[in-house]
Parts: structure tokens; C-alpha cells; sequence
């Protein structure tokens, strides 16, 4: 009898390890295969890209030869666009000319008015007047935010893993994908150190003064403050009262806030939930496209 | 019929009769061998039955089983082996070692020395051979029934006979006996040979019957046999072993997922930040053809062209940073893309305070000192400017204290959540005329060119503060939540039937006038706190 005992103990214990193992490999599974969707997606939307480049490059090719062409007829065209440089006039202190094209801003205002610093990836007209950017200053800014843009991201990709929909999310949102970015911590910081830096060195000590709450200002915005709280960000799919399925989009910064809004219109290119939609995959109607 | 028919028969029909039958021809062979090794016919009957107890459980393998004798001559050797093995741990535990020892030490014939390695020629026998020696001296049949038992002509079975014999008498001499012929290798056998006890056969036969029933429904129940014959620790490591196998097997599907999670995570990672790469370099080469075309419309249009090269649209001008200079200039047209007012820090509980951006007029109408300097403003003007827009406030102020209404007055009152709603109802025609005054007051004050842009700036906050210049229909509800914060939603109804509506904390206006009496009790009556001047 003892012997079926320890036969049945033995058996009983392998079995519920075996199915332990058994539901893990099928989780495993289904991970894998939504990984797999995902990468499908990715490897199209890659191959897109790569496309629309090939045909942008072939047309820019194009255009730059036309201009090449008629500048070497009309060359002293060139001449005159450079000779329009506007200093600032330090004889006159402000003023308004009325029916002039100019006016004048005091320093002390820059740190607080309100305008966009980058849009789609290049300082806008506003950031690059407000702070008489010269053309290599303006490319040292913004070849010092790419750089910053893509570091941040590409930490960002590499550390972020899929997850199953937050408690804070359920039973509301179906359908859902989500991601989880744990803090980065001092690597993204030290980015931000990087690009102000870089700031600084482009503009000089006095505009990267002013400019700097502003910028300051834009990641914290736009770039999730590079990161510093662990997120899960989340698309999916929630019924409304009257039936109709609407798409949103959320974002739980772990332990601080979360925040779920609908998608009713295009968002704008350069938010974050045009970002992450297209990083996943995630068909998400974007102004501009 | 051969040792096989019969063992056939017992494993298909179960026939006690067929097993009997072979008990009875090979007892004699079995209980020879065994008092050979065991010195005793006690031991040597116990051997006996055990041998035949295991031919019963093992009839189902051995039907097919040509050489019958040699399987019970191995057999029973391992029986006589396990017997001792019992025997001495029994002894040692008796403490008779030295008894077993001195009978061991009695010095034996020439025919009991060959005896003794008798069992150990025969194995080096060949399975037919040893067969054909054993049943012709062993069971002493004649060579007519050893050819009949081996299924073979008599001269063949003689002829065997006679080899195997030579080969045994080879055996003996190799181990350095003086064996002349196989005469005398026929005389060992033939004293090897004794009888089995009268009724051995038919005890052997019972016990073996009875313990081999379940030997006769088949395989498993054979195995349910056997592992109750194990010990415990054989017991449980054989159940470990078979139950390992789903277990490894599980193992092994999920470490694979792992590792193919791992791959596709690695792949995607890649492919993500090659995306990236790719957007960021389209945008760019788009920028660029943005900028050529230009150019290539501003020279077909007989216009400068440098858009590319300069990173700037065409026709425009560079302006340039001067450090001496406590201004910057900048074109007129970019006012209208900026915000000319003061930025805040707003608290937002645990989260980093965020920078954003104060209304361009303040709740009670004063324009924001950047919106002043941008536009140059004399004091006198500033001062004209604030009490333009000032006066447009009050007026509206004054009528909607005449026509709002508060729909839910005893929402104030009592314990737990609360509410109170002030409803302000349009009034476009009175609003239009505000509207128009105020643009006239402006230019007035401060020229049409910066009135516009004036009016440019504070649209947002003028169109908040006097419901859109009474175009809209409003609703201000003031809450008072379980946990006793206070919170004020404010919802517009516009014409065309769209509503817009701002709630929450730091919101720029305070509770209304007409509910402050309501909510003087609760928290944060008057109004939300005042944000820290940008660092």
C-alpha cells in the first residue's frame, strides 16, 4: 500500500508541475504570437518608409537640378537673398513702427512667452527668429535635439516589454496593447545634460539662458521628461453609453498619475500618442498623414 | 508437446494444466541446480518455487522462448544468488560468519570440485547446447525425446550432444582439471542431477499458479505486480522517473517559447529603432523637397531663391541675436504665433510641477505686462488699454448677474458630494456690441495696427471671460467631493450646437460672485491658488 502511496504522490506532484509548465508554454505562446503580428506590421511599415524615402530623394534630385540650372543663369539671386540679415538695433531700444515689418520684444520676456520650439523634428520659425539663429547655429540645435530624440528612443525601445492591459484600465478598455518603459533613470538624464550642453555650445551662455526653461519645458512635454518614471503606455479599444467603440489611448506613470482620453481626431504629428501609435504598429489617425 | 507450445498455451489460455506439465518435466533440472549452489534441500526447494514463480509472471515474454531448460538453469543460478545474498546479510546480522566459513573451507573431490564448476561450464555453453546436455543428463531423457524437445532429428540432437559435451570437457580442462574424456564430464552430470522432493512439483506448480494469475491478464497488471514487489526508494524513484517525462517535456515547449520570446523582443527592438531612424530621415528629405520646390516656384516666378541653402522660406529675412541689445526684433507677423503672456509652474501632485502658460488677460481683465511691452505701450496707453477691456468685464459681469440662474440651489447643503450650478444664458446682441465697442476703444488708445493684434491676443481669454461675447450659453458647476475638495467645471454651449468645457484644478477663474455665498464653507472658496512667476 505504501508503495501506491509515494507512486501516487509522485505522480500527483510531476502532473501539477506539468500542467504549471503546460500553462506557461501556452502564455509563452501567445505572447510570441502577438509579438510576431507586431513585427509583421513593423517589417511592412519599414519597408513603406524605405519606399517613400527612395521616391522623396528621387524628386529632391530633381528639384535641387532644376535650381542648380536657373541659379546658373540667374546667380546674383543668390547674392541678394544673403544681403537681407537683420541685426538688432542696439541704438534703438524696442519701439513700435507702426506700418514697419519689425517690432521689438525685451530679452526679459523670452523665458516666458509661450511658443512651439520644435516641430516636426526642426526649431520652429518662432524659436529660430526670437533667438537670431544664424543657419549653422540652427542645424547645431537641431542636429543636438536629433540626437538626444534618437538616444532617448532607442533607450526607450530597448527597455520596453510587453504587458498584459493595467488593473486601472480593466474591464473598460478591450482590445488593448500595452507597453511598459521602466524609468531610465540616469542614462536618460544624462542625455538631457548632453543636449543642453550642446545648447549652450551652439548659442552661447546668453540665448542658452533663455532658451533653456523653454526647452526645459518641451521635453518635459513632449518627451515624457526623458523617462524618469517607469510608464505603461497602453492603446485600445472602450465602448461608449451610446454603443460606439472608440479608440483611446493611455498612459500610467507608475505611482504619479494616469490619464485615458479618446482619439475622436487626428493628433497632432509630433505628440506622443502619434509617436507610440506609430512605433506599435497602431493605426491611429494622425494629422498630416 | 515442446516446452514452447505448452508456456503458449499457459500465457493465451491461461492452462494450469499446460504449466503443470512443465513444472513436472524440468523440477528435477531446477532443484539440482539449486542444491548444487545452496548445499540443502530446504533452501534449494524454496529456490525452486521462486524460479518457477517467476517463469509463471514472465510466460507472456518467454512464449516464444525456444531453449526453456537454459532460461531455468540462468534462472535459478540468480535465484541461488539472491538466496545467498539474503542468506549472509541474515548470518552477519546472526553473527555466524565464521560458521559459514568453516563449512566453506572443507576440502571437496575431484567430482564435487567439478560439480561445483559445473554451472559456470554450462553458461559458457551455447543456449541450444546447454539445452541438449541438460535435458539428456540433467532430466535424463533419452536422445529420441531430447531430438523431440528440441525439435530437431536424432542424429542432430546425438551430434549436439556429443559437441557439447567436448566443449564442457574442454571448459574443465582449460581450468587446469585432469579430465581425460567426456566420460567424465558425463559423470558429473550425472551426479549433478537429484531428484526433486516428492510433491515439489505440484507445490511449485500451485505456488507459481497462484502467484502468476496476474501474469495472465496482461502487461499492466504484470507491472502493477512488479512495483509492489519494489522497495520504497525503487518505488519512488521509478514513479519520478515516469512522471519526469511530461514534466521535461513541458519544460522543454516553455524554455523554447522563452528563448523565441527573447528572439522576436531582439527583433522587434531593432526594427523599432530602424523605423525611427527612417521617419526622422524622411521628415528631413521632405523638409529639404519642401524648400527646393519653393525654390524652384520663387526663380520660375522670377523671384530670389536660397529657401534650401538657408533653411528659410523664401523672401525671408535672417534675424540676428544682438548680446549688447536688452531687445530682439522680430517680424510683426510672428506675434500671431506666439503667446505674449507670463508662464506659471502648475502643481500637479506627485508629478514634476509643469510650466504652462497664464491667459494673456487676467480674471479681471488686465492685459499681461508681456503683451504690453511687446506692443510698446506708453502708461498712458496701457492704462487706457486695461480699462477698455475692463469695462467690457463689467458690463458683462452686471448682465449675466441679471439673467444667470442657479439651478440647484439646496445642492449646497448637507453632508457627502455636492453641487452647485450657475447657468448664464446667451445674449449675442448685447455681446456683438461689446465686442465692436471694445475694438474702437483699443484702436483708439493704442492705433488700429496694434489693437488688432491686441484683440489678436486676448481672443481666447475674452472669449472665456464673456462667454465668447455672449454668444455661448454657460454652465459653472461648483463641486464639493466626498473627500471635501473642491473642484469648478465650467461647459460652454456654442450656436452651432458644439460644447467646450475646462474643469479640474488651476483653472484662471474664480468662483463666481453669485455662488460664493453657497460654497463660503468649503475649501478653496475663493478661488485657486495663485502660480509661482516662472524661474
Amino acid at each position: 500500500m505504501s508503495n501506491w502511496i509515494i507512486a501516487l504522490a509522485a505522480l500527483l506532484a510531476a502532473g501539477i508541475l506539468a500542467v504549471h509548465q503546460r500553462d506557461a508554454a501556452a502564455s509563452a505562446r501567445r505572447v510570441n504570437r502577438a509579438l510576431e503580428s507586431e513585427l509583421r506590421v513593423l517589417r511592412e511599415r519599414a519597408d513603406g518608409l524605405a519606399r517613400r524615402q527612395a521616391g522623396l530623394e528621387r524628386q529632391l534630385g530633381a528639384a535641387r537640378e532644376q535650381v542648380r540650372q536657373v541659379r546658373a543663369v540667374r546667380a546674383q539671386s543668390v547674392a541678394a537673398a544673403a544681403e537681407t540679415s537683420r541685426p538688432a538695433d542696439a541704438g534703438r531700444p524696442g519701439g513700435w513702427k507702426t506700418g514697419g515689418p519689425d517690432c521689438y520684444l525685451p530679452k526679459r520676456d523670452l523665458a516666458a512667452v509661450g511658443f512651439p520650439l520644435f516641430e516636426g523634428g526642426r526649431l520652429s520659425e518662432a524659436a529660430v527668429t526670437l533667438f537670431g539663429m544664424t543657419r549653422p547655429e540652427r542645424e547645431a540645435v537641431e542636429a543636438a535635439y536629433d540626437n538626444l530624440w534618437r538616444k532617448f528612443r532607442d533607450l526607450e525601445i530597448e527597455r520596453m516589454e510587453l504587458v498584459a492591459t493595467p488593473e486601472e484600465w480593466q474591464p473598460a478598455v478591450e482590445n488593448s496593447l500595452s507597453y511598459r518603459i521602466p524609468a531610465l533613470g540616469t542614462e536618460s538624464a544624462a542625455l538631457g545634460e548632453e543636449f543642453f550642453a550642446a545648447l549652450g555650445q551652439a548659442l552661447g551662455a546668453g540665448r542658452a539662458e533663455y532658451l533653456g526653461p523653454v526647452a526645459g519645458a518641451y521635453l518635459q512635454q513632449n518627451l515624457d521628461d526623458l523617462g524618469q518614471t517607469a510608464r505603461i503606455i497602453s492603446f485600445g479599444q472602450k465602448r461608449q453609453p451610446d454603443g460606439e467603440v472608440q479608440f483611446v489611448y493611455g498612459v500610467i506613470n507608475e505611482g504619479i498619475s494616469r490619464a485615458l482620453e479618446a482619439i475622436r481626431e487626428p493628433v497632432p504629428e509630433d505628440s506622443q500618442a502619434a509617436y507610440y501609435a506609430r512605433l506599435l504598429g497602431i493605426a491611429v489617425p494622425i494629422k498630416g498623414r | 508437446m515442446t516446452d514452447q507450445q505448452l508456456l503458449n498455451e499457459y500465457a493465451r489460455q491461461g492452462s494450469e494444466h499446460a504449466f503443470e506439465t512443465l513444472v513436472q518435466r524440468h523440477v528435477h533440472l531446477v532443484f539440482a541446480t539449486a542444491a548444487r549452489h545452496l548445499g540443502g534441500a530446504g533452501p534449494a526447494e524454496e529456490v525452486t518455487q521462486n524460479v518457477f514463480i517467476a517463469l509463471a509472471r514472465k510466460a507472456t515474454q518467454l512464449r516464444d522462448h525456444v531453449a526453456l531448460a537454459g532460461w531455468l538453469h540462468q534462472a535459478t543460478l540468480q535465484e541461488a544468488r539472491r538466496w545467498w545474498r539474503g542468506e549472509l546479510r541474515r548470518q552477519r546480522r546472526e553473527h555466524t560468519a565464521a560458521e559459514l566459513g568453516t563449512t566453506m573451507n572443507e576440502a571437496p573431490s575431484l567430482l564435487a570440485t567439478l560439480t561445483g564448476l559445473l554451472d559456470e561450464g554450462l553458461l559458457e555453453l551455447r543456449e541450444m547446447d546447454r539445452q541438449a546436455l541438460m535435458l539428456r543428463y540433467c532430466e535424463n531423457l533419452s536422445q529420441r525425446e531430447v531430438a523431440a524437445r528440441l525439435g530437431v532429428k536424432e542424429d542432430a540432437a546425438r551430434k549436439r550432444i556429443g559437441k557439447a559435451l567436448e566443449r564442457l570437457t574442454r571448459f574443465f580442462q582449460r581450468r587446469g582439471y585432469a579430465v581425460g574424456s567426456a566420460a567424465t564430464t558425463v559423470s558429473v552430470l550425472r551426479a549433478a542431477a537429484q531428484m526433486a522432493p516428492a510433491g515439489l512439483a505440484a507445490t511449485a506448480a500451485r505456488a507459481a499458479l497462484s502467484a502468476g494469475a496476474v501474469a495472465k491478464t496482461g502487461g499492466l497488471t504484470m507491472l502493477l505486480g512488479k512495483l509492489m514487489a519494489l522497495t520504497k526508494t525503487q518505488t519512488a524513484a521509478l514513479s519520478l522517473l515516469v512522471a519526469a517525462g511530461p514534466v521535461i517535456s513541458q519544460w522543454h515547449a516553455a524554455r523554447a517559447q522563452g528563448a523565441e520570446r527573447r528572439r522576436l523582443t531582439s527583433e522587434l527592438t531593432a526594427l523599432r529603432q530602424e523605423i525611427n531612424r527612417r521617419e526622422r530621415s524622411l521628415a528631413r528629405v521632405g523638409l529639404q523637397l519642401r524648400y527646393s520646390q519653393a525654390d524652384v516656384a520663387a526663380l520660375a516666378a522670377g523671384g530670389p531663391a536660397g529657401t534650401e541653402d538657408a533653411g528659410r522660406g523664401p523672401g525671408e529675412t535672417q534675424y540676428l541675436w544682438d548680446e549688447q541689445s536688452g531687445y530682439v526684433r522680430v517680424p510683426k507677423h510672428l506675434l500671431s504665433q506666439l503667446i505674449l503672456s507670463e508662464a506659471g509652474m502648475q502643481p500637479r501632485g506627485k508629478a514634476k510641477p509643469a510650466r504652462v502658460q497664464r491667459p494673456v488677460l487676467a480674471p479681471d481683465g488686465t492685459p499681461s505686462p508681456v503683451l504690453l511691452d511687446a506692443l510698446d505701450l506708453t502708461e498712458a496707453e496701457r492704462t487706457g488699454a486695461t480699462e477698455a477691456v475692463r469695462g467690457v468685464y463689467g458690463e458683462f459681469e452686471r448682465l449675466a448677474a441679471r439673467q444667470s440662474v442657479i439651478t440647484n440651489p439646496g445642492g449646497a447643503a448637507g453632508e457627502g458630494p455636492l453641487s452647485v450650478t450657475l447657468v448664464t444664458p446667451p445674449f449675442p446682441q448685447a455681446g456683438a456690441e461689446w465686442r465692436q465697442r471694445l475694438g474702437q476703444e483699443l484702436a483708439a488708445v493704442m492705433g488700429p495696427e496694434r489693437a488688432g493684434i491686441f484683440q489678436q491676443q486676448s481672443a481666447n481669454a475674452l472669449g472665456d471671460a464673456l462667454n465668447d461675447f455672449g454668444q455661448d450659453q454657460s454652465e459653472v458647476t461648483v463641486t464639493r467631493t466626498a473627500d471635501g475638495c473642491l473642484g469648478i467645471a465650467e461647459t460652454y454651449y456654442e450656436p452651432d450646437g458644439s460644447t467646450r468645457a475646462r474643469s479640474g484644478a488651476g483653472l484662471w477663474r474664480p468662483v463666481p460672485d453669485a455662488l460664493q455665498p453657497l460654497v463660503a464653507g468649503w475649501p478653496n472658496a475663493a478661488g485657486p491658488p495663485d502660480l509661482s512667476s516662472p524661474k
